[in-house]
């Protein structure tokens, strides 16, 4: 069984990695931790600074199924996911505005991909899409012959 | 990850392949297309397989179903690669290891692999040259093979339909008026790839040796070009996205060639020229440039360089970005030259598409800009990792359409 690390060893120094509240982790990593400390000044420890962090993934993970229909457990609100979500993207918006991302974010938002395609061309849950029946023999006026 | 990154938004047709593609890609996202990941051909069902040979690389695409959903679902994910033509016989190494394949008895490496240890250039010309040389067909298995471990397929037993995209100009007229590969590279493909079984061994640093047996079942020639008026006047489930009466140019500035392909639709038929050499004229440029005697030993070797813009001198990775900007002003030119001669001479919608866009645009989109012709009426530049793909996206759409028809 792993053995896990006393108060006193966290942050501790092993090789290249780091053990922090179980968690092995690189020295950039490490880097990045520090750097976001700043962001969780309620943080007691080392062990609550990363379980804080780790609660946030799961809350992006949660809003990452929920948008894709996926099913969470009980007692989570839909609507408060969706909140902190909105939090997280405001407050990265400077970030994506910089990086031209916001840019291509409006434009998806403009025109979803797949929406022309799918939406139109998905008859009914379960069926096969249909390929246009022109398709095929339009290959054949464009230089493709048969299968050998 | 298995979408290419920086590509950028294009005002490409709505819903057709390439927009849908290019968007998903330019958003950085998987693209994701309302297609099944595998096709029906003969009884058979099958994994669809593209491959385009071009000179400098290999570019490959491919359909897997999306990891959340069950083998034969209405959506799959769209896979592409890109593989430098290097081959090298691959060598015993104390230390990491290299990504390696075994194929009938040889061992070898392709890609930046190959070129990472001085590996030559594969033959280029026609079709029926190329599959020819036993490296260039262990070469396309063992793409095939990383082609499929991207889309996320386990090492195992595979079969496939394959389309491989053939240079334009061994596509001729048959007798029933529609344009069709020669009758040599027809018979080469059959030789060669028709009912080809790959075993390849995968040995990479992870020390797990995989197994990949890949079974060519069915093969579609096509021509290279089409493969970009397919992604351009196409959605992917086949209905028409882009209507022209007449037909299209499309400009193809690849590695090894400048095509010029005019693809008429209203009577069928297809007029290939080719006005001069692709970006190769400008990577030939930097491998003569005397600041890289032995440095730059090969035309892949100058290709890749152009692409990556950097080359490796005394184990250093050296930038050489102004050295890049330097040759494609003054030897970029010509081929602009070639490329502009031919959209002003064009009644038809131009699509202007290849590799070689990338490395043109800043000049390009600065000269078209001064033309008569407008963006998107008239012409359509395709920018970005998508333009060194497009043909065999296409190619790839086109395979799953002609098996629909079956």
């Amino acid at each position: 069984m792993a053995k896990h690390p006393s108060p006193q060893d966290e942050g501790k120094s092993s090789g290249a990695r780091h053990l922090v509240a179980s968690l092995r982790l690189s020295r950039s990593e490490m880097a990045q931790k520090e750097a976001v400390r700043v962001l969780y000044p309620e943080s007691s420890s080392e062990t609550d600074l990363a379980l804080r962090i780790w609660r946030r993934g799961l809350q992006l993970d949660l809003a990452r199924l929920l948008s894709v229909g996926g099913v969470i457990p009980g007692g989570v609100d839909e609507q408060q996911v969706a909140m902190l979500v909105l939090h997280d993207v405001l407050t990265c918006l400077p970030l994506l505005q910089r990086t031209g991302r916001l840019h291509a974010l409006i434009a998806l938002l403009a025109h979803p991909p797949l929406a022309a395609a799918t939406a139109e061309e998905h008859e009914a849950p379960g069926e096969a899409p249909e390929i246009d029946p022109s398709a095929a023999g339009s290959i054949d006026e464009i230089g493709g012959g048969d299968f050998l | 990850m298995s979408y290419p990154t920086n590509q950028t938004m294009i005002e490409a047709p709505e819903g057709s392949i390439l927009d849908v593609v290019a968007r998903q890609w330019a958003t950085q996202q998987s693209a994701v297309v309302p297609v099944r990941s595998t096709v029906r051909v003969g009884g058979s069902t099958l994994i669809p397989v593209a491959i385009d040979n071009g000179n400098d690389a290999l570019k490959g695409a491919t359909l897997a179903p999306l990891a959340s959903e069950e083998e034969g679902s209405l959506t799959s994910s769209l896979t592409t690669l890109r593989v430098p033509t290097a081959f090298a016989q691959a060598q015993a190494i104390q230390g990491a290891r290299e990504v390696s394949y075994s194929c009938d008895g040889t061992s070898f490496w392709i890609g930046d692999v190959a070129l990472r240890h001085r590996g030559g250039a594969l033959r280029i010309g026609p079709t029926r040259q190329r599959l020819d040389d036993d490296r260039q067909r262990w070469f396309i298995g063992a793409s095939i093979v990383e082609l499929l471990r991207a889309a996320g397929y386990p090492p195992g037993e595979y079969q496939i339909a394959l389309c491989l995209a053939v240079p334009n100009m061994e596509v001729i007229v048959d007798q029933s008026g529609m344009p069709s590969v020669k009758e040599r590279t027809r018979e080469s493909m059959k030789r060669h790839l028709k009912g080809k079984v790959w075993e390849i061994t995968r040995d990479d640093d992870s020390r797990v040796t995989e197994q990949w047996i890949i079974k060519v079942a069915h093969v579609l020639p096509f021509a290279q070009t089409s493969g970009t008026v397919v992604a351009v006047t196409r959605t992917p489930t086949g209905k028409p996205a882009l209507h022209l009466d007449d037909g299209m140019v499309v400009i193809d500035v690849g590695g090894g060639d400048l095509h010029v392909c005019e693809v008429g639709f209203n009577p069928s038929r297809m007029i290939n020229r080719r006005p001069g050499d692709g970006t190769i004229r400008i990577a030939r440029a930097l491998r003569n440039d005397v600041k890289f005697n032995g440095i730059i030993k090969n035309d892949v070797e100058a290709q890749q360089a152009l692409v990556r813009r950097w080359v490796t001198k005394s184990s250093r990775r050296v930038t050489i970005d102004e050295d890049v900007q330097r040759v494609v002003a003054a030897s970029g030119q010509s081929m602009l030259a070639d490329v502009l001669a031919d959209l002003r001479d064009s009644n038809l919608f131009v699509t202007i598409t290849g590799g070689g866009v990338q490395l043109l645009n800043g000049l390009l989109t600065e000269v078209l800009a001064q033309e008569e012709k407008q963006a998107g009426r008239d012409y359509l530049i395709v920018d970005g990792p998508v333009s060194s793909l497009l043909n065999v996206v296409g190619a790839l759409f086109a395979l799953v359409f002609k098996a629909s028809g079956k």
